[in-house]
C-alpha cells in the first residue's frame, strides 16, 4: 500500500505506535525524521489546526498533543508527556471529567464544558469534544479543546444584564404599585375629606337662607344662593373626578355584554331627566352583544345619552336615535341627536378632561363626562368619536369588539 | 340603664356634620334625644357602660361614621357585633365614603344599613325623614339588655 492511500486512521495508528516507541525510548527528537511523507502531511495538518487537539488512551495517558494545545496549557513538548490528562483538569471538576470519559466510552463521542488548568495553575473554561476510535483492538481518544472564556464572559455579562434588567423592572413595578396605592388613598381622601367642608358650606348657607332670610336683603340672599350652588357644583365635580379616577385604576376584564341591557339600565337611571325634558329616544333594537365591562358601559352610555338630551336649543325637545352597526369583528354604537352640534375644530378637544364648549349658565356641567367615555373605551380596548355639524346635531359613536372576538 | 328609651346615638367627629344632622332632626321634628360621641373609643365606652357612661341610656339607633379618631367605625361595629345582646342594636353607617371596599366591609361586619352623607342640606333632611320613619317608627326592636 502506498503512503498516499493510507487512511487517516491508519496514519494515526502508525503515528500512535511510533509515538509510543519514541516516548518509551525517550528519543522525541528522532520523531520527525522517521515520518513517512503521508504521516508528515497528517502531522502538519494536526499541528497547524486552529484547535488544540489531544490524543489519549482510556486510562488518561497522553499519547500526543498539537502545538496549539501546548500553547493553550503553557507546557513544553518535553513536559507534556509526563503529564496525565487529569492534571489538565481543574481539581474541582475531576468528577465531571470522569463522568465525561465514561459517557465517551459508552457512546463513542461526547461534547462537554469543563474548567481546565494551565501549567501555571490558572483555570479557564473550555468546551471539549472527543470521540473514540479503535487502534490495534484498543480504544484511543482524540479530542479538541476550545477555550470558551470569551463566550463565558459574554454569557456572564448577558446574565448580569438580564438580572439587572429584571431587578430594574421589579423596582419600577413596585414604584408603580406604590404610586397606584397612593392614588387610591388620595382618591379616597378626596371623596371623604374634601366633601366634608362642602357639606358645611352648603348646609350653613341653606340654613342662612331658611332661618335668616328676612334679615338678608336681596343681594345677601343672592350671595347665599351662590354659595349653595357653587358647593353643589363642586360636589358633582368631585363625584365625576372620582368616577374618572376609579375608571383609570380599576382592572377591567372584558366579557360579553348585551348593549340592550346596558341601555335599559341607562334609560332607567336617566328616566326623570328624560321625562322632565320630554325627550324622544328611539332605539333600533335589538342591539348586539359586545366585549366590554357592564358597569363601565353603563357609565359611558349614561354620559353620551345625558349629553344628547342636554345640548339642545332652549325650548327644543331632544330627539335621540340609538343604533348599532356591525363591521366584521367590531360593533359601532351610535348615539345621534338633533341638538346644537359641535364645530369640527373641537371634535378632538371635547374628549379631554375639563374641556367645555358652553357656558355654565346655559349648559351646566363639569367637563368630565366625555373624558369618562374616552377613558372607559380605552380600558375596554375600544375607541370613541364624533361626527357633528353645528346646528344639525351630533353623532357620537363608540366602537368595541363584537362578542366572541 | 334605661329600657324602652328613644335615644339616638350619633358617632361623628365632624362638628359641622353634627350641627347639620341635629338641625335636620329638628326640621323633621324628631323628638328623640341625640347623644353625640366624637370618636370610636368613646362609642365603645358608652355602649359598654364604662366610666363616665355608667348611667347611659341604651340607644334605639346608632348612626355611625366610619372615619373616626382613635377607633374607626368599622372597629366599633366589629366590637359591637361580638357583644352578648348589645349586638342586636341597629347600626346605620352614615359616612362620606362611597368606596365599595368601605361599604362591603361595613356589611361584612354587620351594619344594618349604609348611607352616604349628601352634600345638600335638603337631601339630608329627606334622608333623616326616611330614617325616622323606618328605624324609629316602623322597625320592630329587639330586646337589648346590658351584657
Amino acid at each position: 500500500m502506498k503512503d498516499e492511500e493510507k487512511s487517516k486512521e491508519q496514519i494515526l495508528k502508525e503515528l500512535i505506535d511510533l509515538r509510543r516507541t519514541v516516548v518509551a525510548d525517550g528519543a522525541g527528537d528522532q520523531l520527525k525524521r522517521e515520518h513517512s511523507t503521508a504521516e508528515e502531511k497528517y502531522y502538519n495538518l494536526f499541528q497547524s489546526a486552529n484547535d488544540a487537539i489531544f490524543i489519549q488512551d482510556l486510562n488518561g495517558t497522553i499519547i500526543d498533543v498539537n502545538n496549539k494545545l501546548l500553547a493553550l496549557f503553557g507546557y513544553d513538548r518535553s513536559e507534556i508527556m509526563s503529564v496525565r490528562m487529569a492534571d489538565l483538569v481543574n481539581a474541582a471538576e475531576e468528577s465531571k471529567y470522569r463522568t465525561a470519559l465514561e459517557s465517551l466510552v459508552k457512546d463513542g463521542a461526547t461534547v462537554f464544558e469543563i474548567l481546565l488548568r494551565r501549567k501555571n495553575g490558572e483555570s479557564f473554561p473550555a468546551e471539549v469534544s472527543a470521540s473514540t476510535f479503535p487502534v490495534n483492538g484498543e480504544k484511543v481518544v482524540q479530542g479538541t479543546v476550545r477555550n470558551i472564556s470569551e463566550r463565558k464572559r459574554a454569557e456572564e455579562e448577558f446574565r448580569k444584564y438580564r438580572k439587572h434588567l429584571e431587578a430594574f423592572v421589579a423596582q419600577r413595578t413596585d414604584q408603580l404599585e406604590a404610586a397606584n396605592k397612593e392614588l387610591e388613598s388620595f382618591a379616597y381622601s378626596v371623596s371623604h375629606d374634601l366633601r366634608a367642608p362642602l357639606r358645611a358650606m352648603e348646609g350653613f348657607a341653606s340654613a342662612l337662607l331658611e332661618d335668616y332670610a328676612e334679615k338678608l336683603d336681596e343681594t345677601g340672599r343672592d350671595y347665599a344662593n351662590r354659595v349653595v350652588s357653587a358647593a353643589q357644583h363642586m360636589d358633582i365635580l368631585i363625584q365625576d373626578l372620582l368616577a374618572y379616577s376609579r375608571l383609570s385604576r380599576s382592572a377591567l376584564k372584558p366579557n360579553a355584554v348585551s348593549l340592550d341591557s346596558v341601555l335599559g339600565e341607562v334609560m332607567h337611571q336617566l328616566s326623570s331627566d328624560i321625562q322632565k325634558r320630554d325627550a324622544q329616544i328611539r332605539v333600533e333594537r335589538p342591539l348586539p352583544e359586545v366585549m366590554g365591562d357592564h358597569a363601565t358601559l353603563v357609565q359611558v352610555l349614561s354620559n353620551l345619552l345625558s349629553n344628547a338630551i342636554k345640548f339642545v336649543e332652549p325650548g327644543v325637545k331632544p330627539k335621540v336615535n340609538i343604533r348599532a352597526e356591525t363591521l366584521s369583528n367590531k360593533v359601532r354604537l351610535w348615539v345621534e341627536d338633533a341638538g346644537i352640534g359641535i364645530p369640527p375644530e373641537y371634535h378632538a378637544r371635547i374628549f379631554r378632561i375639563f374641556e367645555r364648549l358652553q357656558g355654565m349658565e346655559s349648559y351646566p356641567g363639569t367637563g368630565v363626562g366625555l373624558a369618562i367615555v374616552k377613558k372607559g373605551l380605552e380600558r375596554m380596548g375600544g375607541i370613541a368619536g364624533v361626527d357633528s355639524v353645528p346646528g344639525k346635531g351630533s353623532k357620537f359613536w363608540v366602537e368595541l369588539r363584537a362578542k366572541g372576538f | 340603664m334605661t329600657q324602652n328609651n328613644h335615644t339616638v346615638l350619633l358617632v361623628e367627629d365632624d362638628h359641622n356634620d353634627v350641627l347639620l344632622i341635629k338641625r335636620a332632626f329638628q326640621k323633621v321634628k324628631i323628638a328623640n334625644p341625640i347623644i353625640v360621641l366624637n370618636d370610636g373609643e368613646q362609642a365603645i365606652s358608652y355602649l359598654a357602660g364604662r366610666e363616665p357612661y355608667i348611667e347611659r341610656p341604651l340607644p334605639v339607633l346608632i348612626l355611625l361614621d366610619l372615619k373616626l379618631p382613635r377607633k374607626s367605625g368599622h372597629e366599633v361595629l366589629e366590637w359591637l357585633r361580638q357583644q352578648q345582646t348589645l349586638k342586636r342594636l341597629p347600626v346605620v353607617v352614615l359616612t362620606a365614603s362611597s368606596e365599595s371596599s368601605d361599604i362591603n366591609r361595613a356589611y361584612d361586619l354587620g351594619a344594618n344599613s349604609y348611607l352616604v352623607k349628601p352634600v345638600t342640606f335638603g337631601a339630608l333632611v329627606e334622608m333623616v325623614k326616611t330614617l325616622n320613619l323606618y328605624w324609629m317608627i316602623l322597625n320592630k326592636r329587639a330586646e337589648v339588655t346590658n351584657d
